[in-house]
């Protein structure tokens, strides 16, 4: 065979291989929205292929029955605020150890890292009792704080890395033009920090929007819950009506599809920030 | 002088809203923790010191055998996930047409919650579901794969590996582009290919990002499978899918044994921490004998 057939054959095996395994990734994707498509009936009959009678109902259902639009709402809510929170909390922290000189940076930086150590399955249950004695359980604030505390640590070590590149000379000069630390924070460091800034919010807002456990104990109220906890309680109610549960699935996964098609190069990015130096 | 003392004081400020949350929510817990791990306590009346009562219970507690049993499965099959992400990472390395849809969508299902790949997987394992048609078709019987304690444990590592394995492919393949290129070149000059080239040059090359993604899915495979268990199995049928963390919810808020659920978690805390230790040590002698 010529080197040519060889790399052509070469391209048509890899091609198929790659193929297969999309297929496994992208089939159960398409057969939720297909199925979310068609009435129960139809389900019955037409298990497999694609709906001959489209129908919005089951989106419909699941919107205003199983009240997906209300924990939509409360997962936004929350999500939106810990994504905000964890921002300015980091920047601070951030801003603190790259550009202010005090007594023992160093060992709180390790400090801050080193409570990434602290699973939240391992201090889940005095968690649950502190938020009881502060009044927190069964507000969207309890949580929203529960997610900044575990945004901390990777965010500030994240922001902090980037906020080093700015030269020390730099924020001497604008402290001598009177500025103030808070001043050079804003119109200095976000901007050179920017790709960080959003890279951490794409992340944050991933998990705070995914998150299950946490959710499940802190938002117990049924009007407070968050989506994923609707989502998990409508497996149980819907057991047998999977159209409806499918259109229950894709309207919670909406949104991180719609941040995965917008974001997806600063996702890779990110991803592979801890791994390649 | 007086700029230093200023300087302090900023940072006080600005470090107290991320010290006080830290503080609050993580660390402190997590001393109580431990010290709950000491008493019987159902988490309403006050905490009755038990000494190492708890611990002694554990040793002896059938489910917690078998929850560390499933835990240590799942570590052993990590090689599994390293290795099928190792293996499509080095097939999109060649840049084929189209490698970056494929890129795109094997990393898609790890955007997704997995109350949602749970949810969705429950549905498609149903015995009257796609994968049992699909499977017969090939002419493999009806299972009901989650159902049977057999086959319940093997499937949602299945269903896992779908949800992490585009993330794997994404670490690797920063890796694999950080090798020079002339590495592969001089390799394939001296006449390694296939199996050879993988194991003499392209895993020793990536060495530090496989390391850095085994620690990370060993300690992941022990803390943020929860909502997988909620969603699809609750630890069942009877305890073949039961792990740790499942236990410590069961245990704390199923059965309000608050101080049990403590003794649990510090046992899962001492888990991590002993097997990241070993795993970095391992990796590190083995960079002595090589």
């Amino acid at each position: 065979m010529s080197p040519r057939a060889k790399k052509a054959v070469r391209t048509v095996a890899v091609t198929t291989v790659l193929a297969a395994v999309a297929v496994t990734t992208i089939y159960p994707l398409l057969y939720m929205i297909t199925t979310a498509l068609k009435d129960r009936k139809e389900h019955l009959f037409n298990r497999y292929g694609l709906p001959h009678h489209p129908t919005l109902a089951n989106f419909a259902n699941a919107w205003t029955y199983a009240e997906v639009g209300r924990h939509l709402w409360n997962s936004v809510i929350v999500s939106v605020a810990g994504v905000a929170l964890s921002w300015v909390v980091c920047s601070l922290a951030a801003y603190a150890f790259s550009h202010l000189r005090f007594a023992g940076r160093r060992a709180l930086f390790l400090g801050v890292l080193g409570t990434m150590m602290i699973a939240p399955q391992v201090i889940l249950i005095p968690l649950y009792q502190l938020l009881i004695r502060l009044d927190l359980v069964n507000k969207h604030i309890g949580l929203v704080l529960v997610y900044v505390a575990l945004a901390v640590p990777f965010g500030t070590y994240l922001l902090t890395s980037y906020f080093r590149s700015v030269p020390g000379s730099l924020v001497e000069a604008a402290q001598v033009d009177g500025a103030s630390h808070l001043q050079i924070l804003w119109r200095v460091m976000v901007p050179i920090g920017r790709p960080a800034l959003v890279t951490l919010g794409i992340f944050n807002f991933l998990w705070m929007w995914n998150e299950l456990l946490l959710s499940l104990l802190i938002l117990q109220d049924k009007h407070l819950r968050t989506l994923m906890v609707g989502v998990a309680n409508l497996r149980g109610e819907y057991t047998t009506n999977i159209p409806l549960l499918s259109a229950g699935l894709f309207l919670a996964a909406v949104p991180v599809l719609l941040v995965f098609l917008l974001f997806q190069s600063h996702l890779t990015k990110g991803m592979t920030m801890g791994a390649v130096k | 002088m007086r700029a230093r003392r200023s300087a302090s004081l900023h940072a006080a400020l600005f470090l107290a809203p991320a010290i006080l949350l830290l503080l609050v929510f993580r660390v402190i817990p997590a001393i109580s923790a431990l010290g709950h791990a000491l008493t019987d306590w159902n988490g309403v009346g006050p905490p009755q010191y038990v000494g190492l009562e708890n611990f002694r219970a554990l040793l002896h507690d059938p489910v917690f055998r078998q929850a560390l049993r499933n835990n240590l499965l799942l570590v052993l099959s990590v090689p599994l996930w390293i290795a099928v992400s190792l293996v499509l990472a080095l097939l999109l390395h060649h840049e084929i047409p189209g490698w970056r849809f494929f890129r795109g969508s094997f990393f898609l299902p790890s955007v997704l919650s997995p109350v949602i790949v749970g949810t969705l997987f429950t549905a498609l394992l149903r015995v009257d579901g796609p994968v049992n048609r699909g499977l017969g078709l090939a002419g493999v019987p009806e299972q009901d794969w989650l159902g049977n304690p057999a086959t319940a444990l093997p499937t949602l590592v299945l269903v896992i590996l779908w949800s992490v394995f585009g993330l794997g492919v994404i670490v690797f393949l920063a890796g694999l582009a950080a090798v020079p290129q002339e590495l592969f070149d001089a390799a394939r000059v001296d006449g390694a290919t296939g199996f050879a080239h993988l194991w003499y040059v392209v895993i020793p090359a990536l060495r530090y990002v496989i390391e850095f993604w085994s620690v990370n899915l060993v300690v992941w495979s022990f803390t943020s499978l929860f909502a997988f268990i909620y969603v699809m199995t609750a630890g069942g049928p009877g305890y073949a899918t039961m792990l740790v963390e499942y236990q410590i919810y069961e245990q704390a808020f199923k059965f309000n044994r608050m101080g049990y659920g403590c003794a649990l978690a510090t046992a899962l805390l001492l888990l991590v921490f002993g097997l990241v230790l070993l795993q970095v040590r391992l990796m590190a002698t083995d960079e002595d004998g090589a």
